[in-house]
């Protein structure tokens, strides 16, 4: 099946080879190509580079104070020099997974994962780009090379684990069953026979791969592009339950007008931990950012973000 | 979503749809000539030429346009090893290929509808090969085109939202991350009202074309 | 003896394994005008579509104002002129086709200047005053801006020819000028091959209308199945015939008539 893909993709890139040679795409040129795209990446996230320039030069003041008292982050920043050059580390997030990182009225980018990697990158003394990509293309966009690290309400699964450079958690999640309140399904049993609906792509599909014997007894189940149009299918009545991450059901209710109308439903269907993706190979990075999340718990700043989006510290680093 | 979120959501709306507007026009200004090309490779009496450009065709026009565009933005990094392909000119050159195919078999149906007594009669009055192309053959096979190509660039208005799915901040992009932030379906609709207005432009503008063809018939 | 303008000898012309024309010889002197008849599928159409280059003989020799378009040689390859005096034997020869394929987007004034000026490189400003003089010639001075479909076939014949006229020809071929017209309307196309007659135009008509052929024709060919069957003066082949092939052709006609 694998080789059959590969032989799919080569044969499909042919044609399209020579499209790309024309467009300047071809090795000789690669320089001024990569020069380019940078110059470009950076126009096409205009939105973003306001924060982010923002956000280096209150980074740059305040590291330009700390520098001579603190050893310990200039000693960072030497393995930093070497791992990141640019001093930039490419953030891949879905800009659509509130409230982990979404647009906010401003359609800035904002969330618990953006701040807490501002804060990283405040702490390493480097620039923080962050890149939205399309949440299905994220190993993709890793493995291109596009973003450093993907970052995003991200679930540790063994297959990721197999593909990429992964943290340790930093914050559990819950795949949880909502329903409408009037719908009179107050458990797991009381889905039998009637219509699922979830994120594809998402670790819900997992989960529910992992319970065959509830996703047998499942009528149907219905994959949805974003959560939200999930929510609309269970309120229209079209699907009786969603599976969702307790952390998007929280903030999709919480901004209705009648939160009572919906339903968490008894226990969660699985206990899944929020990680962090790097590539393959990029283990010092991965144990650069991972080191950093402990020193930020052992701080107080992590504490402080997590209070800011969840009301107290559910974050499990160094547990 | 009320007026004043509206109001200051305006400006991301404007980028998105700026977004969209660029990649439809790049889109027209390159693939209506190249499919150009395309027609002639097609209609060549070079059999192999021919028939190397009909499994072009094919391949392009039987393959979804978001495959082709995943394609181009991460086989050269990818398998290749070329890092840092533009996100906007990957969808570009995607979007040029796909649409010079498609636009390439309207232009040969049209050509080839075209009665072959203009030819002969252009031949007889001793009339260039260039000379017949530019003035004989291809302002008749405008007119008859043009429904089939403002279909075209109709649909293709409505295409761009495609080039998110290799992280382009598009239109539709920015309508569905409000949409998840408010829970909302407002900001898609708002995002709808857009398409509409411009492809209501596309409209005008191929309507007033064909007004100004009106002139003669046949 | 007047001089030769077409020598046709022995063309051939096969579409694939039919064989359209076996072999026809005939010449065209000054001011002659033949009229060429038979039933459909005999080979005339293909006969003038040959020497107006809109088909490649597979063989024999023709020579067309003093200029050879091809010969045969003993091994039977056919050798065509270079393209340049292709070019120049296609301006000597004029066609008026059955469906007048004049260009429907341009105007009636543009369908007939089109090549004079882009051809001959005439200047716009005699084209146009030569072009409004055919027209008015050939009883049309109020359509010049018109557009083809505004007129009715035979006014868009009649434009079809004033075109072919624009461009000097010595010899002008006309292709059934009439077979796409309303009966009512061949008259006032006859009429104006008639006049062209009598101003001495050296033409070859390809026609269903025996009567015309009669009338106007200098010399009567009758083709079947891709030979020449009888060459003769009208009175010849109209009314002393003893091919029993014409015949049987003429007395159909009649009866259809």
């Amino acid at each position: 099946m694998k080789i059959f893909k590969r032989f799919l993709v080569a044969t499909c890139s042919v044609a399209l080879l020579a499209g790309l040679a024309l467009s300047g795409c071809g090795d000789n040129k690669t320089d001024e190509t990569a020069a380019e795209t940078t110059a470009a990446a950076e126009e096409t996230t205009a939105a973003e580079e306001t924060t982010a320039a923002e956000e280096t030069t209150a980074a740059g003041a305040e590291t330009d104070a700390e520098a001579e008292t603190d050893a310990e982050t200039s000693s960072a920043n030497a393995d930093v020099a070497t791992l990141l050059p640019d001093g930039v580390l490419k953030m891949g997030l879905d800009d659509s997974l509130p409230p982990m990182g979404f647009r906010d009225e401003k359609n800035e980018i904002v969330g618990f994962d953006v701040d807490v990697a501002r804060e990283v990158a405040k702490h390493l003394d480097i620039e923080l780009e962050l890149v939205p990509i399309d949440w299905s293309m994220k190993q993709q966009e890793l493995d291109a090379e596009n973003v450093d690290c993907l970052w995003n309400g991200y679930s540790w699964t063994e297959e990721r684990a197999e593909a990429c450079a992964l943290t340790k958690p930093y914050m559990e999640n819950m795949q949880v069953l909502v329903t409408m309140a009037d719908s009179n399904i107050q458990s797991l049993d009381d889905m039998a026979g009637k219509k699922l609906s979830l994120q594809e792509g998402s670790t819900a599909e997992l989960a529910l791969d992992d319970a065959a014997e509830f996703k047998d007894s499942l009528d149907e189940v219905v994959p949805f592009k974003e959560n939200v149009t999930a929510f609309k299918d269970i309120e229209a009545g079209q699907t009786d339950g969603l599976l969702i991450d307790s952390i998007m059901a929280d903030y999709y209710i919480a901004q209705q007008d009648n939160p009572d109308n919906y339903l968490i439903v008894g226990d969660p269907l699985a206990v899944e931990d929020y990680v962090i993706a790097f590539r393959k190979d990029d283990t010092e990075l991965r144990d650069l950012i991972e080191a950093t999340l402990v020193e930020m718990k052992e701080d107080g700043s992590l504490g402080a973000i997590a209070t800011e989006w969840f009301g107290k510290d559910i974050t499990t680093v160094g547990n | 979503m009320d007026w004043n979120s509206f109001v200051t959501l305006l400006p991301a709306f404007l980028q998105g749809t700026w977004m969209t507007i660029r990649l439809f026009l790049i889109t027209l200004l390159f693939s209506l000539p190249l499919g150009m090309i395309i027609t002639k490779g097609r209609m060549s009496k070079m059999k192999w030429l021919s028939g190397l450009v009909a499994v072009f065709q094919w391949v392009i026009r039987g393959t979804p346009l978001m495959l082709q565009l995943v394609i181009v933005m991460y086989f050269p990094s990818i398998a290749l090893g070329i890092k840092g392909v533009n996100r906007f000119t990957a969808a570009g050159i995607a979007f040029i290929i796909n649409y010079a195919a498609y636009f390439s078999e309207i232009y040969r149906s049209g050509i080839e509808s075209i009665p072959a007594g203009q030819l002969e009669a252009a031949k007889v009055l001793g009339l260039s090969k260039g000379r017949t192309f530019r003035r004989i053959i291809l302002p008749q096979t405008v007119k008859r085109i043009l429904p089939a190509m403002g279909n075209e660039f109709m649909t293709l208005v409505k295409d761009t939202a495609l080039a998110q799915v290799i992280g382009n901040i598009e239109l539709l992009k920015v309508a569905q991350s409000q949409m998840n932030r408010t829970t909302s379906m407002v900001p898609l609709l708002i995002a709808g009202v857009f398409y509409m207005i411009m492809n209501g432009a596309v409209q005008l503008i191929i309507a007033a074309w064909e007004n100004r063809l009106d002139y003669y018939k046949g | 003896m007047s001089k030769t303008m077409i020598t046709v000898k022995n063309i051939e012309k096969r579409f694939g394994d039919l064989e359209v024309l076996k072999g026809i010889s005939f010449e065209v002197n000054q001011g002659d005008v033949y009229a060429i008849i038979g039933p459909s599928g005999s080979g005339k159409s293909t006969l003038l579509r040959c020497l107006n280059q809109l088909e490649m003989a597979d063989g024999g020799d023709v020579t067309i104002c003093d200029k050879v378009l091809l010969s045969t040689d003993a091994d039977g390859n056919v050798h065509y002129c270079d393209v340049p005096t292709c070019r120049q034997i296609q301006l000597d020869v004029g066609l008026v086709f059955q469906n007048f394929n004049l260009f429907p987007h341009l105007s009636i004034l543009e369908n007939i200047i089109e090549a004079p000026i882009h051809v001959l490189e005439e200047d716009r400003k005699s084209a146009v005053a030569n072009a409004e003089a055919l027209l008015e010639k050939l009883g049309l001075p109020d359509k010049r801006d018109a557009y083809p479909y505004q007129l009715s076939g035979g006014q868009q014949q009649r434009v079809s020819i004033a075109r072919a006229l624009a461009l000097n020809p010595k010899i002008l071929c006309f292709d059934e000028p009439t077979s796409a017209l309303d009966p009512e309307l061949t008259g006032e196309v006859l009429k104006v091959i008639h006049d062209l007659a009598q101003e001495n135009m050296t033409m070859i008509i390809v026609t269903h209308e025996m009567r015309f052929a009669e009338e106007v024709a200098d010399r009567v060919i009758f083709m079947d199945q891709g030979i020449i069957i009888e060459e003769g003066t009208p009175y010849e082949i109209f009314n002393q015939t003893i091919n029993e092939r014409t015949m049987r052709f003429l007395q159909k006609i009649q009866n259809q008539e």
